[in-house]
Formats: structure tokens, sequence, C-alpha cells
């Protein structure tokens, strides 16, 4: 008591006290409605987000996986940047990058984008990142100046490259600007995820409950890898002219400027990069002046196709996006300019670079997935074909074959012996008029074979649910391969292939060979046998049946 | 900001209602009064002079006629001069913000003059506020109020941000004691204005902006539909003009609620009136009141207008005479209800059909008497009530159809296309669907009519919905704020392409 006496003897102390215990008071009257109220609240907020986590619009695994996403997640770790559209999402592998060089890179293109769309993209990316390169996609350079308004009054274009910017400042700049020319559009829509995508509730599915997963086109720092091959791309830069139109507007000159100057203050080095060979002479010559110019470095792939063994037919996803090997070996390109011109440190060794580590085994897939479908798509014979087969991995491949009518009657000898390599138990050369279907996956390997009957396979591995069938001359003469009741069997009467991939539940590839034709049709997957020469065969083996 | 549903009125508001509880109590209607000039000076300074004008003229004139009475005692004369002036400069200024781009476009056609340099200026809520000031001019000329000597205190009154863009009406006398006077924090009255603002949401955005979408459709290309099409379209807009209106009334109560300030009720329930006189008593109640007490009351105690009804005896006959003394009153006051919705001859063509029908119904009230005694018909009976009230909501669905189109041409055109097909089975095929509202859309949009409906039936029932929902358990009461509050995010019509969606009144 003395010492509370004295305590509240000193004025100060009094007000203070007073204070507390007004508080307390406070507390004590008004503690039910205080506590009802923020659960009232917190609670809302919890059905709110949860609303939004189930109406906003699902992102595919590209969305989810964009680079941007990984430049607000690691903030001041990327030694290189790309910017543009799809030509750098699809054309370059930063994963590549980091395990043959150790340079960490990272992809903040987004599809179909042009400046200045581009310049937001890249501002929000200086403000998280430091990179000592910067690569900007070229593809963006030779838009006309009427795709600028257009890049506003399209809100789609809007939302791909404003969703993922943070910083409000861009977001604000962007969409003042916008607003000039699009009076509909709501600021709001592009603040806030709930507030745009509210009316999703008309199409709501199962989708809007689950993370969506797409694995084929599957996106690592930003890139996509395209894991399919386009045939019959013409090469257009070397029959472009140098005399024909290219045209880089003022307004995109000064964008490149702007870009250039805020490199600068950062301490980066700004790159113009030709990453695609759908491109021109005269385009090249215009990036070059532009480049002189503004004293930048620029790098053309179109310059190197030797140098990097570009093929044509095996490194193209279409005319302008490469596949995985395309995009490797552009970016060993990139690799080597890097390289030569600047220095970094090695991060293949750090642990704050653990997520490429993380990839590896993935991205081996996919390298393996892509080759195993180039290969088979180049094998011209059925020699060949069988070759690859044999060499494929039935681990990750379910192998589906069938024959039609008297196709075995074609067999070589070697050919034979080739599938038999597949640990095929039926000998199938110089049987006649068989019926003859095969399933080999893993150490699993399903046949049956029978000389006057049609056979049929019915049976289901993981989600895939099969029946092929097979007839030879005396029981029909047919073949069919249904995957999960969808037909395969291409009309072909001859051998037929459906290879299916279970890592990315993918068709490697299907193929038929046309025992009733020597002609190759060039244009088609489908090959014919060549080189059938009975002088080779032997005589028969006793038959063997395997049913 | 000045609309309601955006993001940055939310915000505003939710500071000054932090911050009106910070104020010392004695300077919150300061507060009220900042945050109201803040509020519409959102609109544009253009709107911000106009009211200030008005505001300075309402004043002053109120001023100097108390003055004139307290000098001068009863100089009725020089007062009403001063009335006159006042009731004229503002109306002028109504007139000039309505119409004066078709006067000086007139004048331009007749004199074939140049271009006539003529902006356009329409303040926010003019109609709503130079009400509000009339009222109060004439309410101390006739002695009944007392002038205000504060020239801010007077400011808020016409300016507090919740009315002034769509009323109610307010009046002098029963609104500025509680702005003036500072409330205390009540929890009770935090909840209800909660509830109100939430349930006017409700209905905006969940049911008038959805049937919007139908009736916008159909309205603006009408040439493509027919028969019972428009039927439908207009019986969704008068739900959405409704749920538009008496939406924004529950905000504007709600907001005011919850600073413990009482509001004017503009709505009763008006689909539940089994008359046309009867609907106008539940519909925009403040703008009836406020026509009858500053219109109707003087036209009828009116002596010139008395004497006129004596002297007609003789040619119309003693019962039409006397019902002169009311017939005139109500016809200015429906040309005048008409003008002030809007200036085109849609608007007075409205106005005369509501007014015909309380005259008609007024005049003619034995003639229906005698015709039910008549026919046997039980007028206390149940099925004659469903038969009122629907035939009331059906003169309502026919007013909407002269104002819903954009001009008088367009009216009548829709009309006539009623007429031209008896297409019943839109009811049964998809068509109902292809008119604007896909079929998820309209049967929310139903669904939500349905609860809003049985709202309002306990509510005519005397039971207050409010209080009920007060006395239910905890966690039933929070189920039901919460489900108004998602189903208005998710439902809501609001985003891109919507944002534009203001309220119809406030066009007014």
């Amino acid at each position: 008591m003395n010492y509370l006496q004295k305590l509240t003897k000193r004025k100060y102390m009094k007000y203070i006290l007073y204070t507390i215990y007004f508080i307390y008071f406070l507390y004590r009257k008004y503690m039910k409605t205080i506590i009802k109220s923020i659960s009232f609240i917190i609670i809302l907020c919890f059905m709110v987000l949860g609303v939004r986590n189930i109406l906003a619009v699902p992102k595919s695994a590209i969305n989810e996986k964009t680079g941007i996403h990984d430049i607000h997640k690691y903030p001041n770790s990327y030694d290189v940047c790309f910017i543009g559209r799809s030509t750098v999402i699809s054309n370059i592998s930063c994963q590549e990058l980091y395990e043959q060089y150790g340079i960490a890179g990272v992809t903040a293109g987004v599809s179909g984008q042009i400046f200045p769309m581009s310049l937001y993209t890249f501002e929000e990316v200086m403000n998280y990142q430091s990179p000592k390169v910067v690569f900007l996609d070229t593809r963006i350079l030779f838009e006309s100046a009427k795709s600028e308004m257009k890049s506003y009054q399209d809100e789609a274009a809007l939302h791909f490259t404003l969703d993922d910017i943070k910083t409000l400042s861009i977001k604000r700049k962007a969409l003042e600007k916008a607003k000039l020319y699009n009076e509909e559009i709501d600021e709001w829509d592009y603040y806030s995820k709930l507030y745009y995508s509210h009316d999703n509730w008309k199409n709501i599915s199962q989708k809007n409950f689950l993370k969506y997963d797409d694995k084929l086109t599957t996106n690592m720092h930003g890139n996509t890898l395209y894991l399919d091959v386009a045939n019959n791309i013409q090469n257009t830069y070397a029959t472009s002219r140098r005399e024909e139109t290219a045209v880089i507007t003022r307004q995109t000159q000064k964008y490149v400027s702007d870009m250039l100057k805020i490199c600068e203050e950062s301490g980066s080095d700004l790159v113009l990069l030709t990453g695609y060979v759908h491109s021109t002479k005269a385009q090249h010559h215009a990036v070059t002046e532009l480049a002189h110019r503004l004293n930048l470095k620029f790098l053309d792939i179109n310059q190197f196709l030797i140098k990097t063994n570009f093929d044509y037919n095996m490194d193209l996803y279409d005319a302008v996006h490469f596949n995985l090997s395309g995009a490797i070996k552009m970016t060993h390109l990139i690799g080597d300019f890097l390289t030569k011109n600047y220095k970094f440190s090695d991060k293949r060794n750090e642990d704050a670079y653990s997520r490429y580590e993380n990839y590896r085994v993935e991205f081996d897939q996919h390298k393996r997935y892509l080759s195993s479908k180039q290969k088979l798509l180049s094998s011209v014979s059925f020699y060949d074909y069988l070759q690859t087969l044999k060499n494929l991995n039935t681990e990750e491949n379910i192998i589906f074959i069938t024959i039609y009518g008297d196709a075995m009657n074609k067999l070589t000898l070697k050919e034979a012996q080739l599938l038999q390599d597949l640990e095929l138990r039926a000998n199938l050369y110089g049987k006649k008029d068989g019926s003859y279907a095969a399933v080999i996956y893993k150490d699993n390997i399903q046949e049956k074979f029978n000389f006057l009957n049609a056979v049929k396979i019915e049976d289901e591995i993981g989600k895939l649910e099969f029946e092929i069938s097979s007839g030879g001359t005396k029981s029909g003469e047919r073949s069919s391969i249904l995957i999960n009741e969808k037909e395969y069997f291409s009309g072909g009467k001859g051998f037929n292939f459906f290879i299916y991939n279970t890592e990315f539940e993918q068709i490697l590839n299907t193929c038929y060979f046309d025992t009733t034709s020597t002609v190759n049709p060039s244009q088609s997957r489908n090959k014919s046998l060549l080189t059938i020469n009975k002088q080779e065969e032997t005589a028969p083996n006793v038959w063997e049946s395997v049913e | 900001m000045t609309n309601f549903i955006s993001v940055y009125f939310f915000i505003f508001f939710i500071i000054t209602l932090f911050l009106y509880f910070l104020f010392p109590i004695k300077y919150r209607w300061f507060l009220l009064l900042t945050s109201s000039i803040f509020f519409y000076s959102s609109a544009g300074v253009d709107s911000l002079i106009f009211l200030g004008l008005a505001a300075i003229t309402a004043y002053a004139i109120a001023r100097n006629i108390e003055d004139v009475y307290s000098e001068q005692k009863n100089n009725k004369k020089t007062a009403k001069m001063l009335l006159v002036l006042g009731i004229g400069i503002i109306l002028v200024m109504l007139l000039y913000a309505k119409i004066g781009s078709s006067i000086t476009d007139a004048i331009t056609n007749i004199f074939t003059l140049k271009q006539i340099g003529f902006r356009e200026i329409i303040p926010l809520g003019i109609s709503y506020y130079t009400f509000s000031i009339i009222g109060y001019m004439l309410d101390v000329y006739w002695k009944k109020e007392k002038a205000e000597h504060n020239f801010f205190k007077f400011l808020l009154y016409m300016i507090y941000f919740p009315h002034i863009i769509q009323g109610p009406i307010p009046r002098y006398k029963r609104l500025a004691p509680q702005l003036i006077e500072g409330h205390k924090f009540s929890y009770k009255n935090l909840c209800y204005g909660l509830q109100r603002i939430i349930w006017g949401y409700f209905k905006k955005m969940v049911i008038a902006d959805r049937f919007a979408l139908l009736t916008h459709e159909v309205f603006n290309n009408y040439s493509q539909y027919e028969g019972f099409i428009f039927i439908v379209a207009a019986v969704c807009s008068s739900i959405e003009l409704y749920c538009d209106f008496s939406g924004c009334m529950d905000i504007v109560s709600g907001i005011s609620e919850i600073i413990s300030i009482h509001l004017d009720e503009n709505f009763r329930r008006p689909f539940y009136a089994k008359g046309a006189a009867e609907f106008w008593h539940r519909w925009h109640i403040t703008l009836g009141s406020w026509f009858k007490d500053y219109v109707y009351m003087p036209l009828v105690s009116n002596r010139t207008l008395a004497k006129l009804c004596q002297k007609s005896k003789k040619t119309i006959g003693n019962r039409f005479a006397k019902n002169l003394m009311t017939v005139f009153p109500l016809a200015v006051v429906w040309l005048l209800t008409g003008i002030w919705h809007g200036t085109g001859m849609n608007y007075v063509l409205w106005g005369c059909y509501w007014g015909s029908i309380i005259i008609i119904s007024s005049v003619f009230a034995p003639e229906f008497k005698k015709l039910t005694n008549f026919l046997h018909i039980n007028t206390n009976s149940k099925g004659y009530e469903t038969f009122q009230i629907i035939r009331t909501f059906l003169f309502y669905m026919g007013s909407r159809l002269l104002t819903a189109p954009h001009d008088l041409n367009s009216s009548f055109e829709i009309i006539q296309r009623i007429f031209k097909n008896f297409n019943i089975w839109i009811f049964f095929d998809e068509t109902l669907y292809e008119i604007g509202l896909d079929r998820k859309d309209f049967w929310i949009g139903l669904f939500a009519v349905l609860i809003l409906w049985k709202v309002n039936s306990l509510e005519e029932k005397g039971i207050k919905v409010r209080d009920k929902i007060s006395s239910f358990p905890l966690i039933l009461r929070w189920c039901i704020y919460y489900s108004l509050i998602i189903s208005i995010i998710i439902f809501g019509i609001y985003g891109s392409g919507q944002s534009g969606n203001t309220f119809i009144y406030m066009n007014y």
C-alpha cells in the first residue's frame, strides 16, 4: 500500500493508471461485442477467400509456374531474364542453361504479348530482380502502331499481363492508359481476382475444386517444354529477301530506349534476341540497325543454324516455336554467348538454387520422351523402326502391336528377329495368314497368335483401357487398336504400332507399315515395307502357338 | 465515388464512420459536413457550385423572411415576395439543369443562330435537394419552422451524403436536429444499419441489376420482339425499378442508422397496395408527401379555386363541382410529378396516366361501389384483395411501358407489338433464356424475388423481420448474414461491363 501510495503521488503515474483502468473498463464492458465482431469479420474473410479460391479462374500448370511467379518468389536471384512473347517461353530452356552452364535464368514472357505490355512486365521484373543480362525478344519489335491500341482494348491481353503484376503503381499506370482506349474497363477486375471471376459460378465444375495440372506442356522457370514435332516447315529466313519491309516504329524504339534506361540504372545489360527461325533478313537488318544505334548486343539464331545443328524436321513444334530439342540448341547458343561475354558464378553448387535440381528428373524425362519420339519419327524403314523400338524404355512406354491380313507373310528374317528382341515369344517369320496381337509393358508381355481365327486382347493398364485385335487372311482380315474406346487403327494393311507413354499419359507414336504397297507416302507418318527380299528367307520354323 | 456500388464509396464510408465516432460528439456534425462536401465534390465542381448557389439562396431567403416577420410584424407581402424570389431562383436553376440544352437548341434553330455554346450541366441530386430547400423555405414562410442561423448547419441538411443522390426528400424539422446532434456509438444501431445495407445491396445487385439485363435487351432492341416478351419485360422492369430504388433507400437508411440518424421511409411494400392512391402512399413516400404538403394542400385550401368550384356548380352539377376541389389539385400534382421525373413527353404522359387513374377512382368511387354490390362481390374477401393487388400491379406495369423505353414513340410501338403475336409458348420453350438472361441467371433472379416476397409478406403481416432475426440464436443469425453477403458477392451483377450500373433514380 505504501508503495502504491507513493506511486500514485507522482502525477503522470495517476494518468497512466487511469488510462489503463479505462481501457480495462472498456474491454470488460465491450468484450463480448468486440470478440463477436472480430469473429464475424474473421469468419467472413475466410469465407470470401474460400469463395475466391473456388471461383477464380482455375489456373493451368502453365500459369501457375510462370516466370513471373518465380520472379516474385525468388527476388534478386537470377543472372539472366528473358522478356518477350511465346518465342522466349518455348524456344529457350532455363533448366538447360542451369544444367549445362550453371547460369540461373528465368523467362518472364507472356504469350502474344507486345509493347507496351512487355514494358510493364519488364518493369515488374526489374522491381524484383537485378539480372546481369536481360534478353529482349525481337519478335515484339515488329508490331504496328495500331497494335498498341488493340493491346489496351483487348481485356484478355491486359489480364494476361497485369494479373501477374504485383506492383500497384505499374498496374495503375497501365490501367489508366487502358481506360483511354477502352472506357468499359473496370480496374477492380485487375485488383481483385474475386471481383473479376465472381461470375464463374455459372461454369463451376470439379476443376474449380482441384488444382489443375497439365503434364505435357509443363513450365519450368517460365518456359514451356513442347514435346511434339512439326514437319514440312519451310525455312523462311533463307528464302526471304533483305529488300522486304521490316519496320520498327518510333514508339517501339522509344519503349526499347525506356527499357535500356532502366537496365542502365540497375547495372544490367540489354541484349536483343531473335530466338525463332520464322524471321526474315529484313527483320534481321532492322534489328541490327536498332542495336547499333542503341549500342546493344544482338543475337540471332538464324546466323547460327549450322553451328547449332538446327534441324527443321525435328526441332520445331510449329513454324515459330521450338520443341524441347530446338530449345536446348537455342539455349546452348545463348549459354556460349553468355560465357563468352560475361562472368557468372556457377549456381550448380548452391543450395539457394536447389529448385533447379528439383526439376532434373522431370527434365530428363521430357528429354527422353522427345528423343524417343524423334527417333521413331525419323525411322524410315520397318527395320529402323523395330531397332528404335528395341531401345525404347518399356518401363515408361506401352507398345501395342497388331497385324492385319497376311502381313506376317512379308516379314524378313532380320525383322522377325528384331520383333523377338522385343521379348515376344512368337516367331512370326514365314507364318502365312495368321492373326497376331501383342502388348508390351515393363516385364509384362501379352500376346496372342492364331492361325485360323482372329485374336483379341482386352485389358487395362492404369487409366488405359484397351482392346486390340487382329485377323489374318483366313479370319476376316482386320486390325483394331481401341484405346479408351477410341480407334487408332488407321486402316493400314500391315503391321500396326501404337506406343503410349505412361509418364506423360500421351501417345508417343502411332504407325502402320503397309504391306500391300511398295510406295512410301512421304506426307504421312505411315510407312511401307521396303526391301522385301524373299530370297533372304530360310525355311520356315515350326509354328509356335502362343495362345 | 458517388455510386453506392463502387469500391471507392465503401472505402469512403468506412473512413467516415471511423472518424465520426472518433470526433468529439459536439463536432461530429462538422465531420459529416466535410465528408459530405468531399463526397459530393467527386461528382464535379459544377455540381458543387450549383449546390452552393442553391444553398446560399435558400439560406438567405429563409433568414430574410424570418427577419421580415420579426421586424415588420406579419408583413406577409414582403415575405411572400422573398419566397417567390427564392423559389423562382431555385426553379430556374432546376430548369436550367434539366432542359437548358433543349431550350438553347430550340432558340438556335428558330433564329438560325450559330450554335450557342451551351455547356450542359446536370448537377447530381438536383431534383432532390431543390425540393428539400423549397420545402424548407415554405416551412419558414408558413412559420412552421425557424430559419437556421448557421449556414454550415443548413448546408449539412442539404448535402448530407446518403440522401443527396436519390433522397429520401427530407423535412428540415425531422432531419436537421438529428444531423446536428452528435450521436453515441450504438452497437444495436450498427448491427441494424449493416443489416439494412446488406439487404439493400441484395435487392440492387442480385435482383435489380440482374433483371436490368433482360429489360435493357428487350427495350433497346424492341423491333426484334413481340407479344408476351414485352409482358415479361414489363414485369421484370417493374421489379427492377422497385428493387433498384428501394435497395438504394435501404442502403441510405442503413448508413444513417449506423450513426443513429433515422431518415424518413420512402417505401412501404408498394406491391401490396390495393389501389393507385394507396400505391403512391407506399411508393416514393417522401415525394408524395412533399407534393401533398406543398402543392396539393395549398391548392385545395386556395380561395380562388373554392370560388371557381362554387360557380361551376350550375354547369357541372353539385357532385362534380365538389370533386373539382380535389381533381384540379390532383391534376396539377400529377403533372408536376411527371415533369419531376423527366422532361420528355413520355414522363408527362406518365404523370397524366397516374393522375387519371387516381382521379377516376376517386370521382367514380360511388359507381364502383354500386358495381361491386351489383355483382355481389365481397370486397372484404381475400380473393377481392388479391384482385385489387394484381390490378394495381398491372397499372404500375403499364406505367413502366411508358417510361422504360427511350421515348414515347418506342413506348407506343412496344404497346402495338404486344398485340401482334399471342406467343404464349415462350414460357415453355427456351425463349425466355435468350433475351438477356440465361437459364441460371433467370432462376437465381426468380429465387431472389421469392426471398424478397417472403420478407415483404412477413413485414406486411406486421412481423418486424429485423427484430425477429435479432431474436434468433447467434449461429442462425450469422448464417443469414453470411448467406446474404456471399450471395451478393457471387450472384451480384458487377464487374467489367457492369460497372456503369448506377441507380435509376440517380438520373432524376
